[in-house]
């Protein structure tokens, strides 16, 4: 690690140090945002704007704290932007315009108890969730899957922390329409990976 | 009586409350009604094991190695 302050470098100096960063990090946040968004372009763009943004502020990096953990905190705010506009620019999935799949009406009967064809099944050896790589590929496959919106959702909770509410002023949304949100993205996600992981097996 | 039906929960309200309780605590009412949904709900109890599974793949996403190399070049020629 270079203990210089970054604000006594000159241009070639910086130059250096922000080569250096590329080479040791771009992988790593690379795979972080790949498995994060559904197109590899979009994803890899999303890192190259990452060390763009942290190139024109380089005298904003605090020494105490890692490149690495700067550079994570960049990339994630960059995707929380992202997801943002997704959401926002997404097809419509609450009130009217709802398909009776997408508002859970296949899931459960009128009474709401679960619809015997989406009624989880048990499987243990299935949902493993360490060292099951046919659970790792469905769950990337059905994420993929998910309508924007939902996706947004899921990926919100996660970028923000499970932080409700810095959650709902990302989105726009109130907590109720947040929630049932994720309770249908949870839904869909369960049911299309409980369909890959048992079919094949 | 008219409490046991306050609390009697549809498997459809019992999914509700088990992805929100991830994000913050239920009310005394709810978690009872979940607790007594769960005791009678197979179904439901097999969604709470397949959904925390999905949570904790979503927090760490295992993601096979990539080559990065012409990222890398991409990225360090667009430095200006």
């Amino acid at each position: 690690m270079v203990n210089v302050p970054v604000t006594s470098l000159d241009d070639i100096g910086l130059r250096k140090l922000m080569t250096g960063w590329v080479r040791s990090h771009t992988q790593d946040l690379q795979r972080y945002v790949r498995s994060r968004v559904k197109d590899a372009a979009t994803a890899d763009d999303l890192v190259q704007l990452t060390f763009v943004s942290a190139w024109r502020t380089m005298e904003k990096f605090a020494e105490q704290s890692s490149p690495r953990t700067w550079l994570f905190s960049i990339l994630k705010h960059k995707l929380a932007d992202h997801y943002r506009k997704v959401y926002r620019e997404g097809k419509q999935v609450s009130g009217l315009e709802l398909t009776s799949d997408e508002a859970g009406e296949n899931t459960f009967t009128p009474d709401g108890h679960w619809d015997r064809s989406s009624a989880p099944v048990s499987d243990p050896g299935a949902f493993r969730d360490s060292d099951n790589e046919r659970l790792d590929r469905a769950l990337h496959h059905c994420l993929d899957l998910l309508p924007d919106k939902l996706r947004s959702a899921v990926e919100m909770k996660y970028l923000k922390e499970k932080d409700s509410e810095a959650i709902q002023a990302e989105l726009g949304i109130s907590a109720t329409n947040y929630w049932q949100q994720l309770h249908r993205a949870k839904l869909k996600l369960r049911e299309c990976i409980q369909g890959r992981v048992s079919r094949n097996s | 009586m008219a409490l046991i039906a306050t609390l009697k929960l549809s498997c459809q309200k019992a999914t509700v409350l088990i992805e929100r309780r991830d994000l913050g605590p239920l009310t005394p009412m709810e978690q009872v009604g979940l607790w007594m949904h769960m005791r009678i709900c197979a179904a439901c109890r097999t969604y709470v094991q397949q959904s925390g599974a999905i949570d904790r793949l979503l927090e760490k996403r295992p993601q096979p190695a990539i080559d990065s190399s012409e990222l890398e070049h991409r990225i360090i020629s667009g430095l200006r």
